[in-house]
C-alpha cells in the first residue's frame, strides 16, 4: 500500500504527460447573393465574439460573408427572407450563450461582412466580446441600430451618406465606442444609451441638415470631437454629470457654442448621465 | 421470393421500362444515363432508401451532419437520395447543351456545370465549377469546398462551408491547464488572504464575532445567507423603486447603485474570510486538544490553514480538472462546497451586524447566570438545578 502511494505522484506526471495536447476548428464559411434589383435591404448582423468588419462591397452582389468561425462553439447564420427584404448574417453560439472567456484559448474569429452601396441598408448589429468596425462610408444607410457589448467598436462614415438616414441608434455596454465622420452619416436623429464603456463621437463631416444627439449614459464618459464650423448647443442633466463649458455660453442645464448662430449646421445634444461626464474638444 | 431475388427483378423492369423511352439521338449518351439511372433505383424501389431534402439551404451545417450520418451509415451511399432531384457519387458534369430537372446532389466529388440546373446544386467534400455559360436557377453550396465562378451563374445565394482546420490548441494540454488553474486558484487566495490580514489587523473583533457566528449557529447563518442571495435582487429593486417614487430620494439612487453592491460584496468577502478563520481556528484546536505542537495560534494562523483548507477543496479541480467529464463534476463539487461556506459566511455577517452583534456568537450570558455559583460551574437550570434545595426554580410540587 505505501509502495502504490508513493509511486502516485509518478502516475500523476505520467498521466499528464501522456495527454495530447487539445485541438480547436475553425472553418470557413462564404455566403452572397447576387444583386437582382434590389433597392432596399434589412441586415441583421450578429457575431459574438472575434473581429467584424463592416465595408462596402462589390456592386453585383446584395450581401456577402466571409466568415472564420469556432466550429465547436458557434455556428453560421446565414439566411435571407426575399418577401421581407432581409438577411441575417454573423456567427452564433452553441446553445445560445457561452464565449471562451479565456482569450488565450479564443480562436481568432473573423467575420467580413459587404454590402454594395446602391441599396438603402437598414443594419442592425449586435456585437459582443468583438473588435467591430463599420466602415459605413459610401452606403446608403437608411438606419443603423448597433449594440455593442463589452467590445471595441469603431463606426467610420469616410465618405458622404449617398441615402437618407432616418435615425441611428447605438447601445454601448462595457465597451469602447468610437464613431468618426459622424456628419457624414446624414443621420438626423441620433441616440446612445451608454453603460460604463466610453463613448468618443468625431462629429466631423458634410451634415446635409441639422441634427439631434440624445445621449443617456450610466457611468460612462462622452467625449464629442466638434468641428468649428458646427453650432452645438448641448444639454446637460444627471446628478453628477459634468460639463467642460469652454467655448460655450450657459443657460441653465443648456450650453450654446459661441458660433451657433453664425454656424451653417446645427446639432442639439442632450445628455443624461449619472455620473460620467461630456467633454467637448474643437478640432 | 427472397428479398435480393425481388430487387433485381425488380431493378430488371424498371431499366426495361426506361430503355423504352430512350431514343436513338441519345445514343452516345446511353451509358451515362444508364448510370443515373441505376443511382435513381433505390429511390424508385422505395426499399427504406434515405431521402435528403435539399431544397432549404439556408442551415449548411445541419445538412452536412446529415449527409455525413448517413454516409457513416452507408458508406457506399448507395441509398440516399434527394427530394425532387438527384444525387451522384464522386466528379460529375454536367454538359453545355444538357439540363438538369431538380435539385442536384454531388457526394465526393467536384460538381462540373457546364449546361443548366434548374433547382439547387450541393456538393458534399468537393468544389463546384461554374463554367462559362454555366447558369443554376437555385442556389448552390459547396460543403468541404468551394464555389469557383469560371463565368457561369448562380441565380440564387451562393454558401459554401469550408473543411474543418484543426487549430492546435494554445493552453497546451493537461499540464498546461493544471498550472492555469493553479495559478489562477493561488491569486484568488493569495489576495482573499491579503484581506483577510487587513481585516485582522484593523477589525479582528468584527472578524471574530463573524466566524463564532458560522461556529455556533452555521445552520441559522447559512439560511440567512441562501435567504439573503433569494431577496438581494428584489429588495434592491425595491429601494430603487421607492427612492424614485419619492422623487427627492431620485438624487440618491446614483449612490444606492454604488454603496448597496459594494457592501454587498463587502459583506460577502468578510463572510468567507470568517468561515475560512473558523475552519483553520477548530482544526488548530483539535490538532492542539490532541497533544500537538502548532505554535502560536492567532487569527493570522487561522485565516492561513482555513484558506489552504479552501485550496484543498479546489486540489482535485486543478489536477484532474481537464479530464472531459469528470472535470466538470470536480468543478462544479468544488463550486458547490465554496457557495455553501460563502453563504454561511455571507449569512453570519448579516446575522453579527458586520460582526458588532454577537447575539448568535455563543457568548451570550444571561445576568442571572453570573452568580458565584455559575463560577463555580454550579448549574443554575435544569434537573440538577431544580432538585437543589433552595433552587431558582422549586418545583410546583414542593410546599
Amino acid at each position: 500500500m505505501a509502495g502504490m502511494l508513493r509511486g502516485l505522484p509518478s502516475l500523476a506526471l505520467a498521466v499528464f504527460l501522456a495527454t495530447p495536447a487539445s485541438a480547436q476548428t475553425l472553418r470557413d464559411f462564404d455566403y452572397a447573393r447576387p444583386l437582382r434589383g434590389e433597392h432596399q435591404l434589412r441586415a441583421v448582423i450578429e457575431f459574438g465574439a472575434g473581429r467584424l468588419l463592416v465595408r462596402p462591397g462589390p456592386a453585383d452582389r446584395l450581401y456577402g460573408l466571409a466568415l472564420k468561425y469556432d466550429a465547436e462553439r458557434f455556428e453560421p447564420i446565414g439566411s435571407y427572407n426575399p418577401t421581407a427584404a432581409e438577411v441575417r448574417l454573423g456567427a452564433t453560439s452553441h446553445g445560445g450563450g457561452g464565449i471562451r472567456v479565456n482569450r488565450e484559448r479564443a480562436l481568432p474569429q473573423v467575420a467580413v461582412v459587404e454590402f454594395p452601396a446602391s441599396v438603402d441598408l437598414t443594419l442592425d448589429v449586435a456585437v459582443g466580446a468583438s473588435d467591430g468596425t463599420l466602415s459605413l462610408g459610401g452606403l446608403r444607410i437608411a438606419a443603423l441600430d448597433l449594440k455593442s457589448g463589452a467590445s471595441r467598436t469603431v463606426v467610420s462614415f469616410e465618405a458622404p451618406n449617398a441615402g437618407s438616414c432616418r435615425t441611428a441608434q447605438i447601445t454601448s455596454g462595457a465597451g469602447e465606442l468610437t464613431i468618426t465622420s459622424a456628419g457624414n452619416s446624414g443621420c438626423r436623429s441620433w441616440r446612445f444609451d451608454g453603460g460604463v464603456g466610453a463613448v468618443t463621437v468625431d462629429l466631423d463631416g458634410a451634415w446635409p441638415a441639422d441634427a439631434r444627439m440624445e445621449m443617456n449614459m450610466a457611468l460612462g464618459g462622452v467625449k464629442l470631437l466638434a468641428p468649428k464650423d458646427l453650432g452645438l448647443r448641448v444639454t446637460v442633466s444627471g446628478f453628477l454629470a459634468g460639463f467642460d463649458a469652454k467655448g460655450f455660453a450657459r443657460s441653465g442645464k443648456t450650453y450654446t457654442s459661441n458660433n451657433y448662430a453664425s454656424a451653417k449646421r446645427h446639432l442639439e445634444v442632450e445628455v443624461s448621465s449619472a455620473i460620467g461626464g461630456v467633454d467637448v474638444e474643437w478640432k | 421470393m427472397r428479398t435480393a431475388d425481388r430487387t433485381a427483378a425488380a431493378v430488371v423492369i424498371l431499366i426495361g421500362v426506361m430503355a423504352a423511352r430512350v431514343d436513338a439521338s441519345s445514343l452516345p449518351h446511353l451509358g451515362e444515363r444508364l448510370h443515373r439511372l441505376l443511382q435513381q433505383i433505390p429511390a424508385a424501389l422505395g426499399a427504406d432508401a434515405s431521402a435528403v431534402d435539399i431544397g432549404n439551404l439556408s442551415n449548411p451545417v445541419d445538412l452536412e451532419q446529415r449527409l455525413r450520418r448517413l454516409l457513416q451509415a452507408d458508406p457506399k451511399q448507395a441509398r440516399i437520395t434527394v427530394a425532387h432531384g438527384q444525387a451522384h457519387r464522386g466528379d460529375f458534369s454536367i454538359a453545355a447543351t444538357e439540363a438538369v430537372a431538380g435539385n442536384l446532389l454531388i457526394i465526393k466529388g467536384q460538381a462540373d456545370v457546364f449546361g443548366r440546373v434548374t433547382g439547387n446544386v450541393v456538393a458534399l467534400d468537393g468544389n463546384i465549377v461554374m463554367h462559362p455559360g454555366a447558369v443554376v436557377t437555385g442556389d448552390a453550396l459547396a460543403i468541404g469546398g468551394r464555389i469557383l465562378d469560371r463565368g457561369g451563374v448562380v441565380l440564387g445565394e451562393q454558401r459554401s462551408l469550408g473543411a474543418a482546420e484543426v487549430v492546435a490548441g494554445r493552453s497546451g494540454g493537461a499540464l498546461s491547464t493544471a498550472l492555469t488553474n493553479a495559478a489562477g486558484l493561488a491569486g484568488v487566495l493569495l489576495t482573499l488572504g491579503l484581506l483577510g490580514f487587513g481585516v485582522v489587523l484593523f477589525a479582528r473583533p468584527n472578524l471574530e464575532t463573524i466566524s463564532d457566528t458560522v461556529s455556533h449557529s452555521f445552520f441559522r447563518s447559512f439560511l440567512t445567507g441562501l435567504l439573503a442571495q433569494i431577496l438581494v435582487v428584489p429588495t434592491f429593486g425595491m429601494v430603487i423603486t421607492g427612492l424614485v417614487l419619492s422623487v427627492v430620494g431620485i438624487l440618491l439612487v446614483p449612490f444606492v447603485v454604488l454603496v448597496i453592491p459594494f457592501l454587498l460584496l463587502a459583506a460577502a468577502v468578510a463572510g468567507f474570510l470568517a468561515v475560512a478563520h473558523t475552519m483553520g481556528e477548530t482544526h488548530l484546536r483539535r490538532r492542539m486538544a490532541a497533544g500537538a505542537m502548532v505554535g502560536s495560534a492567532n487569527s493570522y494562523r487561522y485565516l492561513t490553514v482555513g484558506l489552504t483548507g479552501v485550496a484543498a477543496v479546489w486540489l482535485a479541480w486543478i489536477v484532474f480538472g481537464w479530464v472531459p467529464v469528470a472535470g466538470s463534476v470536480m468543478f462544479g463539487a468544488a463550486f458547490l462546497a465554496t457557495w455553501l461556506l460563502a453563504t454561511a459566511g455571507f449569512g453570519a455577517c448579516l446575522l453579527s451586524r458586520a460582526g458588532i452583534k454577537p447575539t448568535f456568537a455563543g457568548r451570550y450570558v444571561p445576568p442571572e447566570a453570573l452568580t458565584d455559583e455559575y463560577l463555580w460551574a454550579t448549574p443554575q437550570f435544569g434537573v440538577t438545578a431544580v432538585k437543589r434545595p433552595g433552587g431558582p426554580n422549586p418545583p410546583s410540587s414542593r410546599p
